[in-house]
């Protein structure tokens, strides 16, 4: 059975939605995993629209696995999704890939790298996802 | 004092890129002074600064579409919401300015010059508010 059969629609992307540059660079990057990266293979979800209970996006980190693209340390995406009683599959924080990298002062042009390894990031997170996705399928039922 | 403006920060349609666009310029360009924001997760997830900011200041919210989110969670997080515009609405009266959605990363001429007729329309509530 194909991955795309267990989860049809795919894989969450959960960015910041906050007001920063790393929140910014953490938006861009999940437009440029769902459009680009892991076209097909994911859909990104809003933080604004999961704060306010929406239906739709209820539904889908209910039922599909979810990369929470967290800004900051405060983790606003990753807690939220905690307070509605789940856990994200993969988490990464934008602030600390910029400060791996040595990146501070960051302008539009640093935004806009920034954001590609942030996607390269969450690409790889996907394709992690679905690989245990699919192996946890192969796994045989423990026989009482 | 300062004028707090939270917008949308969709990336699900273009209004949301136009809201924030908006919102760059106002803090930017036209009121940088005047003018700031906080992350609205941030409200929502008990952050004490910012709830004390939100209540503290008047706020205008730019929301993009018709869920309008921003307002929904300043309202709920005990905001003073003083002025509450949204994209989609100015779109109606401005339907040649329709941005084009094939890209959710930039916007085109039709939608920077839509976020610059909403931010100027706005400039006029911030030096409103601050005056009164």
């Amino acid at each position: 059975m194909s991955w795309e059969a267990i989860i049809p629609k795919g894989i969450g992307i959960l960015p910041c939605a906050g007001s920063t540059p790393e929140g910014e660079a953490s938006r861009l990057a999940a437009r440029i995993v769902a459009d680009e990266l892991c076209r097909g293979k994911t859909s990104v979800l809003s933080l604004s629209l999961l704060l306010c209970k929406n239906n739709n996006e209820l539904a889908f980190i209910e039922n599909s696995p979810v990369v929470v693209v967290d800004g900051c340390d405060r983790k606003c995406g990753y807690h939220t999704i905690e307070k509605l009683g789940h856990l994200a599959d993969e988490v990464i924080v934008v602030s600390e890939i910029a400060k791996n990298d040595g990146m501070e002062n960051l302008t539009v042009e640093a935004i806009d790298v920034l954001s590609h390894k942030v996607a390269e990031k969450i690409s790889m997170k996907v394709d992690e996802i679905i690989r245990r996705v699919a192996e946890d399928r192969r796994t045989k039922p423990s026989i009482v | 004092m300062k004028v707090m403006v939270q917008s949308c920060n969709g990336i699900e349609k273009v209004y949301g890129l136009v809201a924030r666009e908006v919102a760059r310029i106002l803090a930017e360009k036209l009121r940088p002074d005047k003018v700031t924001s906080i992350c609205l997760p941030r409200l929502m997830n008990g952050d004490d600064e910012a709830k004390m900011m939100i209540e503290e200041n008047p706020c205008i919210v730019i929301d993009g579409c018709a869920n309008r989110c921003a307002r929904n969670i300043v309202e709920q997080a005990g905001g003073k919401l003083v002025v509450s515009v949204s994209v989609v609405d100015v779109l109606k009266e401005n339907r040649h300015l329709m941005p084009r959605g094939q890209s959710l990363r930039v916007l085109d001429e039709k939608g920077l010059r839509l976020a610059e007729k909403i931010a100027e329309r706005l400039v006029i509530d911030v030096d409103n508010i601050l005056e009164e």
